[in-house]
C-alpha cells in the first residue's frame, strides 16, 4: 500500500513530463508519505498512439471539451476505455490510500472528470483530491455531457459537490497539499479561490523517477521542466494569470542556475523548459541567474545545455547593457524563448496592457538575432478591440519579421485565436454594460458593441488569412494544423448557436 | 461583407499585403591586390550596379525591387585579371590578385553565417572555359561568382532553412481541403 497515487490523463503538452507531478512527489516523500506519479497522457501517446502525434490528437480531440459530446461517448472511445482499465489496473496494484489527479489546463477537465467518476465508483474508500488551474474554467456543453450533474461555474467546483472528488486545491499545492495528506480534514476549495503560498520557493527539486521522462516528444535531448518563479509582473488585460498567482514571486537566481545543473547531471536533460509565466520578470535575479549559468556552464564544459521558458519583451531602454545582457544570454544557453507578442498594432497592444510596442518587439528580435539567440512568438488575432486595420498591421509585422525565421531566430510562430475572455482576466470581467456580449456557457462566443464588426465571421477570416500566410510564406509552426481542426470542429459543429447568438444580439 | 463568394479572394488581398518585393542587399568584400587592385563588379540579374577597382574589405549596398516568381542572381565578377596578376614560385602561388566574399546580407540576414545558403546555392563560372567551379567563397579568377535564389527571396530562404535544419521542430501541416471548405462553408453559407 501506498500513501499517495498522483496522476494526470489527456490532454496535456506531450513534450516534456509534468511539473507538478514530479514536484508534489519530492513534496509529499519529503514529508514522510510515499508517492507514486503516473502520467495516462504520456502512457497513451507512447503506448496506444505510438508516439503519432496526429493520431494522437486526433484520438483525445473529444477530451478538449471543444465538442458537444456525451459521457458515455468519451468513455466509451479508444481513449477512454484505455484510460478507465489503466486507472482500476494500476490503483489495484498500487492500493493507496488517497489519490490526486491533476488537471493542467481545460483540455485536461473532462479526463480528470473522468478519473474520478472511475475511482469513486469503483473504490470508494479512497480519498480523491484534484488540483490544477484547469479546474477554474467552466465545464463546456454540460448538458450534453451529463444532465445529471449539478452545474457548477468551475470544475472544481463540479467535481467537489457532485461527489466526484473529495477536494481541490487550485493555487500552490506544494505545502497545502502535505497538510491534506496527513488527515485528509483541511479544505482549500471554494469557488474563485486561490492558494497563494509564499513560502512555494522552498520545496526540495522536482523528483521524475516514476515518469518515462525518455518518451515524451522530445526534439533535440531530452527535455525536463522546472519552475523559477509564479506570477506575472505584467496584467495583460486577456490574461488571468495575475488573479491565479498573485504577486509575481522568484527563486534566487543563483538557485535556478543550481537546479538547472541538478537537472542536467542528475538526467541527462539536454534543455530545461521553465515554466513560469515568464523567465525575466525579476530583470535583476533573471541576469543574476545568466550570469551564473553562463559561469558553472562555461567551468564545467557543459556546451549542450541550453534553456528555455516564456519570456517578455520590455521597452528597449530597460535592457541595461543590450551588449552584454544578449551575449549573456546566448553563454547561459537561452533556447527558443516564447514570447507572447500577439500583436503587430501598438493601439492593440496598449489595449491589451502590455506596457511594450511594435518597435520593442522588433528591436528585441534584431537582439536576438545578432547574438544567436532563438525564439518562438505567439501571435492571436481577434482580441475584441482589434479592428480589421488593426489586424493588418499585424500583417504588415510578419512582413517586416520574414527574414527572422530564415536565420533560425524565430523558430517557431504559434497563431492562436482569441477563444473568449478567461473568467477572472479584466476582459472576462466586462458585462454587457462594457459593451461585452458573452455567451454564459461557452467562452468562444462574445460580441464587443465598441468593435461591431468584429463577428463571427471577421474572426474566422482573420485565422484564414494568418493560415494562408503561413502556406505562402513558409512560417515555421508546429501548432498549425491543431488550432485549424480545433476551429474547423467548433465552427462544424456550432454553427447554429454560433448564428443564434449573433441573431439575438442584433434584436437585442 | 464577406461572403461564400468573396472569401477567397479577400483572403488572398490581405495575404499579398505581407509580400515582400523590396530588399537591400549588403556585400561586404576583400580586394586583394597583386600588381594591381581588382576589377570588380556586381550585378543582380541583369542590372550592374558597381563597377571599380579596389582594395581592403569594403561593402556594396544595393536597394532593388523584385518581382515575384522570379529569380535572384546575385552575381560578383572579377575581370581583366593578367598573369602579372599572380606570383608563382615553384609553381606556387605567393601572391595573387582576387576579391573573396565575406558576407551577403539580405534584409540585414546574413547568407554566410553557419553556411545555410551560400555554398549549396552558389557557383563560380570561369569567363574563358565556362567551367563550373563548386564551394568558392569569392572570384581567383576571370569568370563569376554567382548566387541564385528564387522570389519572393523570403519564403524561398524560409523552405531552405526548414528543409536543412535536423530535428527542427516544424509541423507545416494545414486542414485538408474539404475540412478547410467545410469550414468556409458553414461559416459564410
Amino acid at each position: 500500500m501506498i500513501d499517495f497515487l498522483l496522476i494526470t490523463g489527456p490532454v496535456r503538452d506531450l513534450t516534456f513530463a509534468p511539473m507538478a507531478l514530479a514536484q508534489l512527489k519530492s513534496i509529499s516523500e519529503a514529508a514522510g508519505f510515499s508517492c507514486k506519479t503516473i502520467d495516462y497522457n504520456q502512457k497513451y501517446f507512447h503506448h496506444k498512439c505510438h508516439k503519432d502525434k496526429n493520431k494522437f490528437y486526433d484520438q483525445t480531440k473529444m477530451f478538449r471539451n471543444t465538442l458537444p459530446l456525451g459521457y458515455d461517448e468519451i468513455a466509451n472511445s479508444h481513449c477512454g476505455k484505455w484510460l478507465a482499465h489503466k486507472v482500476i489496473q494500476d490503483v489495484k496494484k498500487y492500493n493507496p490510500k488517497t489519490v490526486g489527479v491533476s488537471s493542467f489546463s481545460r483540455y485536461n477537465n473532462i479526463a480528470c472528470l473522468l478519473i474520478c467518476k472511475i475511482i469513486k465508483q469503483h473504490f470508494a474508500h479512497i480519498k480523491v483530491i484534484v488540483g490544477g488551474y484547469g479546474l477554474h474554467n467552466p465545464l463546456n456543453y454540460l448538458d450534453a455531457f451529463d444532465a445529471t450533474l449539478q452545474s457548477q461555474p468551475e470544475v472544481g467546483e463540479l467535481l467537489k459537490v457532485n461527489n466526484l472528488c473529495d477536494t481541490y486545491i487550485i493555487g500552490d499545492a506544494e505545502h497545502k497539499l502535505v497538510e491534506w495528506l496527513k488527515d485528509h480534514t483541511v479544505d482549500y476549495s471554494g469557488l474563485n479561490k486561490r492558494i497563494i503560498d509564499a513560502n512555494w520557493t522552498d520545496t526540495p527539486y522536482a523528483d521524475f523517477d516514476d515518469l518515462d521522462i525518455e518518451n515524451y516528444d522530445y526534439h533535440k535531448g531530452l527535455i525536463l521542466p522546472m519552475t523559477g518563479s509564479k506570477g506575472c509582473v505584467r496584467k495583460c488585460t486577456f490574461c488571468d494569470i495575475p488573479h491565479n498567482f498573485g504577486r509575481f514571486s522568484f527563486k534566487s537566481g543563483k538557485s535556478i542556475a543550481d537546479e538547472v545543473m541538478h537537472l542536467y547531471e542528475h538526467y541527462d536533460a539536454k534543455t530545461i523548459y521553465f515554466t513560469d509565466s515568464l523567465v525575466n520578470g525579476s530583470l535583476s535575479a533573471f541576469i543574476d541567474y545568466v550570469e551564473t549559468l553562463a559561469e558553472l556552464k562555461a567551468k564545467k564544459g557543459y556546451d549542450d545545455l541550453r534553456w528555455t521558458g516564456q519570456y517578455i519583451v520590455r521597452p528597449s531602454h530597460q535592457i541595461p547593457d543590450p551588449k552584454n545582457y544578449y551575449a549573456l544570454l546566448n553563454e547561459s544557453g537561452a533556447e527558443g524563448l516564447t514570447i507572447g507578442i500577439e500583436s503587430g498594432s501598438n493601439k492593440v497592444l496598449a489595449d491589451m496592457n502590455k506596457h511594450c510596442t511594435v518597435d520593442d518587439i522588433l528591436t528585441e528580435i534584431n537582439y536576438f538575432s545578432s547574438n544567436d539567440v532563438s525564439c518562438g512568438i505567439l501571435l492571436f488575432p481577434a482580441f475584441p478591440s482589434e479592428t480589421r486595420q488593426d489586424f493588418l498591421a499585424t500583417v504588415n509585422m510578419l512582413k517586416k519579421l520574414q527574414p527572422y525565421w530564415c536565420n533560425g531566430t524565430i523558430n517557431l510562430v504559434n497563431f492562436n485565436t482569441f477563444y473568449g475572455n478567461e473568467n477572472y482576466s479584466e476582459w472576462g470581467k466586462k458585462t454587457e454594460q462594457d459593451g461585452m456580449y458573452s455567451h454564459p456557457n461557452d467562452h468562444s462566443l462574445w460580441w464587443y458593441k465598441n468593435n461591431p464588426k468584429l463577428d463571427y465571421k471577421e474572426i474566422v477570416f482573420r485565422r484564414l488569412v494568418l493560415n494562408k500566410l503561413v502556406e505562402t510564406l513558409n512560417i515555421p509552426t508546429n501548432h498549425e494544423y491543431d488550432y485549424m481542426t480545433q476551429i474547423h470542429n467548433y465552427f462544424t459543429t456550432n454553427i447554429e448557436k454560433v448564428k443564434k447568438f449573433h441573431a439575438d444580439i442584433k434584436k437585442h | 461583407m464577406l461572403t461564400l463568394k468573396n472569401i477567397e479572394s479577400e483572403i488572398d488581398k490581405c495575404v499579398a499585403l505581407a509580400d515582400e518585393h523590396s530588399y537591400r542587399f549588403e556585400i561586404d568584400l576583400q580586394g586583394v591586390s597583386c600588381n594591381g587592385d581588382p576589377n570588380t563588379y556586381i550585378k543582380i540579374n541583369q542590372t550592374t550596379y558597381y563597377e571599380q577597382k579596389f582594395n581592403g574589405d569594403k561593402s556594396f549596398v544595393i536597394d532593388c525591387v523584385l518581382p515575384k516568381n522570379d529569380v535572384c542572381n546575385i552575381v560578383i565578377g572579377l575581370q581583366h585579371k593578367q598573369t602579372s596578376n599572380t606570383i608563382l614560385q615553384d609553381n606556387k602561388i605567393i601572391q595573387d590578385q582576387f576579391v573573396k566574399i565575406l558576407d551577403i546580407r539580405i534584409n540585414q540576414i546574413s547568407l554566410v553565417k553557419n553556411n545555410l545558403y551560400f555554398w549549396d546555392h552558389s557557383k563560380f563560372v570561369m569567363q574563358h572555359s565556362g567551367d563550373v567551379l563548386k564551394n568558392r567563397d569569392g572570384a581567383y579568377f576571370n569568370g563569376e561568382f554567382m548566387l541564385s535564389l528564387e522570389t519572393p527571396i523570403f519564403p524561398y530562404l524560409s523552405k531552405l532553412f526548414q528543409d536543412n535544419i535536423k530535428n527542427y521542430n516544424v509541423e507545416n501541416k494545414f486542414l485538408s481541403p474539404e475540412h478547410r471548405q467545410e469550414l468556409i462553408k458553414a461559416v459564410y453559407d
